[in-house]
Formats: C-alpha cells, sequence, structure tokens
C-alpha cells in the first residue's frame, strides 16, 4: 500500500505539512492536532513523523485503545474514530514511532485524506512522499525514535 | 477573534506576576499587531530616559498577524525594545516557530519588563505563565539551553534563548530560536540584565481560522505562484547570497575591508555558488515556509571540523567576509556558528572585526592592544575574536560595545574609521553608490538598516512595487521614496511575513489573505497608513529620547571618501546631497526639520495623545 514516508535528508523543517493538515482536518491550525509531527533535534535533524499505516508496526494502536475507538479501513488506513476516543492516551504510549498526538483530549493520526494527502501536496522539498511502503526504510528512518 | 491569539500578556520578572488583557478591536483597526502592537505597547511602557539595562525597560514580543496561519512564508516574531547599542527605539525579526507557538497559546503579544534577582526563564504554557529560576541553563550556549529546556518541559516546547553575549551585555547581543536570531540592536542585551536567560512556549489551543476553505485555496495559490517563479530555485538553492557576485561585479557596492571598497576581489569562494554544492546538507526553513533560503553548512575537515551552522546568509558572508577582507568561507561558518551558540548579531560583530582590522593596519592598535597582528583578511583571528568579545576577554571587552563606543575609547582619530548610523553598525550595502539606501540608514529608527525600508531592491534594480526608473547614483526626490517603502515594510513587520517574499506578496494581495485568516477587512490604503502610524511613534519615541537630526548623519566614510573602484567608482554621498536627501524625507513624512512630527500630522494619524 502507499503510505507517507519520510525523507528526513530533504526536509527543511518548515512544517507546513502539520499546519494544513489540522487545517483541513479541524479548520483551525494547530500543530499539536495534526496526524504528522517534525520532531527537532539540535541543527541538523528534521524528522517527519506520521503513520505508517502497519507497515514497519503491529497496529499497536489498535490493540491497546480501550474503547475500540482505532480501526483500519478496507484499504487498510488506520482511522481514529473521534466519537469513540476519550482521550486516554493508550494509544500514544503504544505506538513504537510516537506518531499519534494528543490534544484538547483526543489522539490525532493519519488518515491519508482519502489517498490524497494535502500534506505531501504543500511539501516542496521532498521531506515527504505519498509511496508504496518500505518497510525497511521504515524502521532505518525512525530508529532514532525508537532508540531513543 | 479569529486569526489572533486574542491576548496581550504583561510579565514583571522582578516578581513574577503576570497580567492579561483582550486585544480591543480598535488596536487591531489601528495597529494591525506584531511591529504595530510592539511600538505602541514599548511607547507606553518604557518611561522616557530609561536605561535600557534598567529592569524599567521592556522587551516586547509579538508575532505578526499571519503568523501561525497558513499562509507560506508566513512565520515571523517580532522583538522590540530599547537598544542598549543605539539608545533608540529597536526592533529585529526572526524566523523559527516560537511566534506561531505564542499565537497557538493565545496571546499577541507579551511585555516583560523588571530583572529577576537569579538567572532564570520565562515559561508559558497556554495560560499557566511562569518565571522559573534556573541557575544551570545560565552559562550555556543557545543550543544547549533549548535542549535542556526541551528535556525538562517536553518535546514539544519552543525556546527562543540567549548566549553567553547577552548574559556578558555585550552591546549588540541578540536572541536565538531554532538556530534563528533577532540578531540586532542588542536585545539579547537587555534579556541579560533582566538575567532572563530563555523564553519557553508551548500552546495548545491553536488558532481559528475565518475561512478555512478560502485559507487553504489560498496556500495552494501561493504555493504554485512561488514554485513556479524564476526565483523559487536560486532561493532555495543558495539562499539569500545569491546576488552576491551580482552586488560586486555589476553594481560594485558590496562593502569590503571595513566599507573602504565596494567591490570585493577574492569574493569567489564566499559566493554560495561556489560553496552551497560543497558544503549544504540540505535546506533549513523557517515555520511555514516552503521556499527555504536556510543551508545546513556543514565542515568534516580540516581546522573547524564539526561546525554545523543553519546559514550563511548573505549579511554574514559581509560581515565576516569581504568586511573583514577575509575569503575564507568556513572561517565565516565558523564565526557564524559561534555567534548563534553564543547570541551575537553577526553583523555588528562582522563590522566590529573589520573597523579593528583598519585601526591595526592604521596603526591607531597596536599588536599590544589586540594580543596579536590583525591585518584584513586574517581569517584565523575572527573565530578567536568572536570567543573574545562575547566572553569580554582583553580586546574583546571593548569590541563587545560596538565600532561607535570602541572609537570614542581608542580616540587618536579612531572615530573617522568607525562606519556607524545612531551607533549602529551598517549591513552589507555600500550606500555611497545607492543614495536612496544611504537616506534608510541616516532614517531607520534603529540606526544603519537595510530592513526598515528594504528600499535596496528599488535602488539596486530601478524598479520595485509603485516605483521605476530609479537612479542609485542620484539624491534627488529619495525623501518619498524611502517613506512609502518603510510603511510598506512596517505592514510586512506587522503581518509577520518574511521580507524575502516580497517580490510575491505586494501590498494589494493583504487585504483578501487577512480577510480570509481574521475576517477583519483592510484595504491597501489603510494598512499603509498603520504603517505610517506605527513608523510616527517609532519617531516619537527617539525624539523623547533626545535623538535629533545630528543622530542621524552619516559618517565620514560614505560623504568624504568615493567609492575607488568597479562600477560604482567615484561615487559618495555629500554632506550638502545628505541634508537635501534628509529635508525631504522629513517633508515627505510631514515632519519639522528637526524631524519632529507635526502636530498636524499626528492628528491626522490619530495618535495626537502620544505627542
Amino acid at each position: 500500500m502507499k503510505i507517507i514516508m519520510a525523507y528526513p535528508e530533504r526536509c527543511a523543517g518548515c512544517r507546513e505539512c502539520q499546519v494544513v493538515c489540522s487545517l483541513t482536518h479541524t479548520g483551525t491550525v494547530n500543530p499539536h492536532k495534526s496526524g504528522i509531527n517534525i520532531v527537532r533535534r539540535g541543527v541538523d535533524i528534521d524528522l517527519p513523523v506520521v503513520c505508517v499505516h502497519g507497515n514497519g508496526c503491529n497496529f499497536e494502536c489498535i490493540s491497546a485503545c480501550p474503547e475500540n475507538a482505532i480501526s483500519k479501513n478496507e484499504e487498510g488506513v488506520v482511522i481514529i474514530d473521534h466519537q469513540k476516543c476519550t482521550g486516554c492516551g493508550e494509544c500514544v504510549e503504544a505506538c513504537p514511532y510516537h506518531a499519534i498526538q494528543m490534544a484538547g483530549g483526543l489522539a490525532y493520526s493519519c488518515d491519508l485524506c482519502g489517498g490524497a494527502p494535502e500534506c505531501v501536496r504543500v511539501c516542496t522539498q521532498g521531506g515527504i512522499r505519498y509511496v508504496e511502503a518500505d518497510v525497511e526504510r521504515v524502521k532505518a528512518v525512525y530508529r532514532t525514535i525508537t532508540e531513543g | 477573534m479569529d486569526g489572533y491569539g486574542g491576548k496581550i500578556l504583561r510579565i514583571n520578572v522582578s516578581t513574577g506576576e503576570t497580567e492579561t488583557e483582550k486585544v480591543a478591536e480598535e488596536m487591531i483597526k489601528k495597529y494591525l499587531g506584531g511591529d504595530g502592537f510592539a511600538v505602541k505597547l514599548l511607547y507606553e511602557t518604557v518611561p522616557k530616559g530609561t536605561d535600557p539595562f534598567a529592569p524599567e525597560n521592556a522587551v516586547i514580543m509579538t508575532p505578526g498577524v499571519l503568523t501561525g496561519s497558513p499562509l507560506p512564508t508566513a512565520g515571523k516574531v517580532l522583538f522590540c525594545t530599547k537598544s542598549p547599542l543605539t539608545g533608540t527605539i529597536s526592533e529585529s525579526v526572526m524566523g523559527g516557530s516560537i511566534g506561531a507557538e505564542l499565537k497557538y497559546a493565545g496571546y499577541d503579544a507579551v511585555v516583560i519588563t523588571g530583572r529577576a534577582e537569579e538567572p532564570s526563564y520565562i515559561f508559558i504554557d497556554d495560560g499557566d505563565v511562569k518565571v522559573v529560576v534556573c541557575k544551570d541553563v545560565w552559562r550555556k550556549n543557545t543550543r544547549e539551553a533549548e535542549e535542556l529546556l526541551k528535556s525538562r518541559l517536553g518535546d514539544d516546547v519552543k525556546v527562543a534563548s540567549i548566549g553567553i553575549g547577552g548574559e556578558n551585555l555585550v552591546r549588540y547581543a541578540g536572541i536565538d530560536s531554532e538556530e534563528r536570531q533577532s540578531g540586532r540592536g542588542g536585545l539579547g542585551a537587555v534579556f541579560g540584565s533582566k538575567k532572563i536567560k530563555a523564553i519557553a512556549i508551548r500552546g495548545t489551543k491553536g488558532l481559528d481560522i475565518h475561512d478555512p476553505v478560502k485559507a487553504m485555496d489560498l496556500v495552494k495559490k501561493w504555493q504554485k505562484v512561488m514554485v513556479t517563479s524564476g526565483a523559487f530555485k536560486d532561493d532555495t538553492k543558495y539562499g539569500t547570497g545569491e546576488f552576491l557576485e551580482w552586488m560586486n561585479a555589476e553594481r560594485g557596492t558590496f562593502p569590503t575591508r571595513n566599507f573602504q571598497e565596494g567591490v570585493f576581489k577574492e569574493r569567489e569562494k564566499i559566493n554560495p555558488y561556489y560553496w552551497a554544492p560543497k558544503y549544504s546538507e540540505k535546506n533549513k526553513g523557517c515555520y511555514t515556509c516552503i521556499k527555504p533560503c536556510g543551508k545546513l553548512f556543514t565542515i568534516k575537515e580540516g581546522p573547524y571540523a564539526g561546525t554545523k551552522v543553519d546559514g550563511i546568509e548573505y549579511e554574514t558572508l559581509y560581515s565576516f567576509g569581504s568586511a573583514c577582507g577575509n575569503s575564507d568561507v568556513e572561517a565565516i561558518a565558523k564565526a557564524n556558528e559561534l555567534c548563534d551558540l553564543y547570541g551575537l548579531d553577526t553583523i555588528s560583530t562582522g563590522v566590529t572585526i573589520g573597523f579593528a582590522m583598519e585601526l591595526y593596519e592604521r596603526g591607531i592598535l597596536s599588536e599590544v592592544d589586540i594580543g596579536f597582528e590583525l591585518p584584513f583578511g586574517k581569517a584565523e583571528a575572527i573565530p578567536q575574536l568572536v570567543e573574545m568579545i562575547a566572553h569580554r576577554r582583553r580586546i574583546g571587552d571593548l569590541m563587545a560595545e560596538g565600532v561607535k563606543r570602541m572609537a570614542e575609547k581608542i580616540g587618536k582619530g579612531a572615530e573617522r574609521y568607525a562606519v556607524h548610523v545612531k551607533g549602529m553598525e551598517p549591513p552589507a550595502y555600500d550606500v555611497r553608490g545607492i543614495k536612496g539606501m544611504a537616506l534608510a540608514f541616516m532614517t531607520s529608527p534603529r540606526g544603519a538598516c537595510h530592513l526598515r525600508s528594504g528600499a535596496y531592491a528599488l535602488e539596486l534594480t530601478g524598479k520595485f512595487w509603485k516605483f521605476s526608473g530609479v537612479d542609485r547614483f542620484s539624491a534627488d526626490n529619495k525623501g518619498y521614496e524611502i517613506k512609502e517603502m518603510e510603511d510598506f515594510m512596517t505592514v510586512y513587520d506587522s503581518l509577520g511575513v518574511c521580507k524575502f517574499s516580497r517580490g510575491f506578496f505586494l501590498i494589494q494581495e493583504f487585504p483578501e489573505i487577512l480577510e480570509a485568516m481574521t475576517g477583519v477587512k483592510f484595504t491597501e490604503g489603510e494598512l499603509l497608513e498603520i504603517g505610517e502610524r506605527v513608523n510616527n511613534i517609532k519617531r516619537l519615541f527617539n525624539a523623547r529620547e533626545g535623538i535629533t537630526r545630528k543622530d542621524c548623519l552619516l559618517p565620514p566614510r560614505i560623504t568624504e571618501d568615493p567609492i575607488p573602484e568597479g562600477v560604482s567608482k567615484g561615487s559618495y554621498v555629500t554632506v550638502e546631497e545628505m541634508n537635501e536627501m534628509l529635508d525631504d524625507y522629513f517633508r515627505a513624512r510631514g515632519w519639522d526639520k528637526e524631524g519632529i512630527p507635526t502636530k498636524q500630522k499626528l492628528e491626522d494619524l490619530e495618535i495626537e495623545d502620544m505627542a
């Protein structure tokens, strides 16, 4: 399946992806309520962190959610149902890549915008791309997160 | 109010007391936000005659109206204070993402006054605001301070901090956040005097957008305009230094060896067309900037191995390059990195070093005074002097005062070679061959400055916005031009849009953008009137501090020494031209001969109560 793959060696750290994600999903601008998050470390690391939809994880969020608010749709895309989400934060803890954000009592993660992700559309640097999932690359790119 | 944080936050760091007030609709109509808010608040907060290092001085932090919005390249934040370098009102604008974060926490302005008893930082955690003692962060460099506070407060906070330069009250110390700086005018030293090391902000409330659908359409529209423009490739590949060769070869106005020459002959290796492909690992952008001019400049071997800096900007290629007669780009990168870590303005630091080099070559400063030989072009001395300035070690203590005070203390005719206006070291425009910019250096409230007017665009190319046929060698009709450009740029600084985007967004674009983001209707004329109003208050502030016409005048290098070589050879600004341009400007502003706003002008702008 196609997912949003991160290319931190290209990401300039501008976070326009985060801004438009929150705008198109919530009608407000709030990077904390975005399905993508740019993690900044020092001067040289800008790492786009975004849900890999099972490509390099075992859907730990779905197993962890006590409310059954997280599920896979028929395309294999992880969806959080905000009607059911209570903001307990179990999914945030469970996600191996810290790709779920919690804000205002709700969990936010990438839903791939139905196959036309807005974040990728605004990225001019190639820091994120909507391409076929590459599990090895996912694991390599997010090693800085999984290894702390 | 959509698009606005909605509140003004006041923090007295002496007591830790805080106060918030709602932003009144009238304030928005009269001052817009950003620079407009900052200037009004500074004027009202800082009493006449305040020592810049006294607790009564204030630092005002204001994100622009469009900062935090989705508009590409609108992410700027402005800091404003009474400058310890110039004694004037002084604003400095930075990128990064901390301005947006402040909006997301619900604030359009923070007013910081007082002096903490012990080294502290300010933590704005949405509505929860505190001043926290942090002795262990003091003495840390800006990168360490940011990392330390993030590890303590959470990875999602944004941090702006000062370095050792600000702690040591270097008069041109700045503030750093995410490798971006409010460099000019000594804001870092004012924070240092307040014993405030940093501001950390977490804003989780977000920003309401008046018309989200229209806002997204505008994002797409402007993205397309930018990406398909001719400027996009070179802007992002080479950054702000892209015109360096042109400034030398085609204009002859790239200040060299402390403004002695207008062409730097050894420029080949400081040109980003040379160094960007060799040293840049990737682009670095400010918040929402899809057209990133920053470069991750990385040195892997040699004496400066391990250097990593977001740069090098055009101004820094001049200040540590041509101004010092230095063509070693690695030494420039190292000096740039040290300035960022110690929180020093690269322009003032480099110009001060170039000044010391000229004094050395003229025998006014000796090897004994400096501790080593200091001819122009001595690359390895530049990072070394940055260290000495930041720590105020040996001659660094004197150089930390800036060229004006340095010349006064040295005497022996040193003043003749000190290039500054109002005590501010000049940026990379040899104004002897750009006469409108010479006027802009004079009229800028913070002293020699290219960004208060941005008039170099039209002076050097002949046209910009509503101006065409501009002759840079002529002193005629420059008053109106500079007045209009200052008002234009003040609108930019009030909106929070990057000035490197001003070729895309002329003023007429903003009414539509502002309405979509905030719901507030402004006409182009109203925006420019706000710019004029704000510039009048800046002048009122300076006049109240006793800054008069004579403080605006140009240094002898500009009025006596013609450019010796290149396409601008022979050009300089005569004393007569200098005075005529200033008279012309005061007339265009509706001010009297001493540059004081008239009662009529203040009434027209509805600020007569401020005089």
